[in-house]
């Protein structure tokens, strides 16, 4: 399999919600609304609080495990983005290497403890969409959206680039093919080209676009009525909020870690 | 009932009209060629009639509806289009997906839905396809899952914009069969002269935004000199019935 078709391969899953998951039949704005809370209560960590950030860690993970969902996937499909984010953050222990702590003789720099929880509480923060990806889909979670009275427009616009995304990766996938075989022997594409390219790339894709979204059109596409969601708010919905929100709080802004480790301890 | 009246269009100022002065009305249940050379309008004639753009001059009626902005949900229910180009009127992930694509919108139920997609995939015969990504389609299946996807909509009206472009003989009489088969108002707009032959009784010869004539199929298609005079050649089976002629004169 090529690299496009994978690119694209990756995108349709979000087209079926979830493969067997236990979140499946919740309804998407219960997801939507705890995968929001979820963000926020991470983003929000102090970047010197790694044990809250790791707190935050572990409830995912039991989350996961709970909806048999599976993390690694999203490792394999996304590695560029944790690839991302562990770059962003490695300028921290480089420049500030005042120690914090010493474990045994290794001492552990400010630094080093603001990339960790920088980078974990970036990759938290990918996985949870992952999952309301995964278990939701495009349509659902546009369905929460617009429940949410999020502007008609916005949602159309998300919706046609996610809907062309697929066509535009076929695109540039035809633009590199039609370069290659006009430029043979050469090892990627030559800079002097790149702004041309580019450019009838996007004149290409625009024109597209607006078809697409004609076709669209033609056959009935309307926000309110596309994504108006057959899921009705069952008893299950309620009670993944009434377990999710309070557990979430719970983890975020009691110090869980401490207090296991007193129960341990008996301090 | 289609009917245009005094219909003038340009999409830009400075390109001018592109349609000029069109008046014709194709009544319900007819099916009409539309032909003329590269450029003419055909396919801003069919894009006119699904209100993608409005025209400057004159107005276009679809039974009792003028097309404007305030109808438009309305006309394009009643109203499937095939695209001249494939490529731009497929976007979901699987064929299924979007031959199920417009139903879903009207609302119709889960069953009727599965239902219609099905029938869709027969009438075409792209049932082999049902699961693959768009993207992974040949021409000519391309051509076949965009037919899916109008029909499955159920329109009064069907407006093929070359419908069999990319078509092998086999698939190019299929789609024929399926189209004698089809019952409503039907429209094709093509450069295979054969095809109109083969399924409209009426051809509107179109050239330069002007319709130059309007009358039954073979009152146009037989004349030689008037398709020629369009830019446009005799179908190739009066030309092979012709020639069959000619070399048996010789002959004898
Ligand atoms: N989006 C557009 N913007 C500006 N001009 C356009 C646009 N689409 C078509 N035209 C112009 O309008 C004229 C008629 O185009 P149209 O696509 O209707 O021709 P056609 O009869 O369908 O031709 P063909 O047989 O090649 O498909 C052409 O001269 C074309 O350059
Ligand atoms: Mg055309």
């Amino acid at each position: 399999m090529d690299k496009w078709t994978e690119a694209r391969r990756s995108l349709q899953m979000m087209e079926t919600s979830g493969e067997e998951s236990l979140y499946r039949k919740i309804h998407p704005l219960a997801k939507f609304l705890t995968t929001i809370l979820f963000l926020v209560l991470v983003t929000s960590c102090a970047r010197d609080h790694l044990d809250v950030v790791l707190a935050m860690g572990v409830w995912l993970y039991a989350y996961a495990l709970i909806g048999g969902l599976s993390a690694g996937q999203c490792f394999r499909k996304m590695w560029g983005l944790f690839a991302l984010l562990f770059f962003v953050g490695i300028a921290n222990p480089i420049l500030d290497r005042v120690p914090a702590l010493t474990v045994g003789h290794v001492v552990i720099s400010r630094g080093m403890i603001a990339f960790v929880s920088l980078f974990l509480k970036g990759a938290l923060a990918l996985l949870s969409a992952y999952f309301l990806a995964v278990t939701t889909g495009m349509n659902g979670i546009l369905s929460a959206l617009l429940k949410l009275k999020v502007p008609v427009l916005l949602i159309n616009v998300i919706y046609l680039i996610y809907r062309y995304l697929g066509l535009m990766i076929q695109e540039a996938s035809d633009v590199w093919t039609a370069y290659r075989l006009r430029a043979p022997g050469q090892k990627g594409i030559h800079f002097s080209v790149w702004g041309s390219l580019v450019g009838s790339m996007m004149i290409r894709s625009m024109d597209k676009a607006e078809k697409v979204y004609q076709s669209m059109e033609l056959r009935g596409y309307k926000p309110e009525e596309t994504f108006a969601g057959e899921e009705k708010w069952n008893k299950e919905s309620t009670v993944y909020l009434l377990i999710c929100v309070p557990s979430l709080c719970l983890f975020r802004f009691l110090p869980v870690f401490s207090l296991i480790g007193s129960i341990f301890t008996g301090r | 009932m289609i009917r245009f009246e005094h219909v003038g269009f340009a999409y830009t100022k400075e390109r001018g009209k592109i349609l000029d002065d069109l008046s014709f009305t194709i009544e319900k249940g007819e099916s009409v060629g539309i032909i003329g050379p590269n450029g003419a309008g055909k396919s801003t004639l069919l894009k006119l009639m699904v209100g993608l753009i409005f025209p400057q001059e004159g107005s276009i009626m679809i039974d009792s509806e003028s097309v404007g902005k305030k109808n438009l949900a309305k006309i394009r229910q009643k109203i499937g289009y095939v695209f001249q180009d494939s490529d731009t009127q497929l976007f979901m992930p699987t064929v299924e997906a979007d031959i199920g694509f417009g139903p879903k919108n009207y609302g119709l139920s889960t069953e009727e839905v599965k239902k219609r997609v099905e029938e869709a995939l027969i009438k075409t015969g792209t049932q082999d396809l049902r699961s693959l990504s768009v993207l992974e389609l040949s021409g000519g299946q391309k051509k076949l899952v965009s037919l899916a996807t109008v029909l499955s909509l159920e329109p009064e009206v069907l407006l093929f914009d070359e419908p069999t472009i990319a078509l092998d003989p086999k698939n190019r009489r299929r789609f024929i069969e399926l189209f004698r088969e089809l019952s409503g108002t039907k429209i094709i707009v093509t450069h295979d002269l054969d095809l109109i032959l083969d399924t409209c009784s009426r051809t509107i010869l179109l050239d330069e935004g002007k319709i130059v004539c309007d009358d039954e199929t073979e009152k146009i298609l037989y004349d030689q000199k008037l398709l020629e005079e369009n830019g446009l050649e005799l179908p190739l089976m009066i030309e092979g019935v012709k020639r069959r002629i000619d070399y048996e004169n010789s002959v004898h």
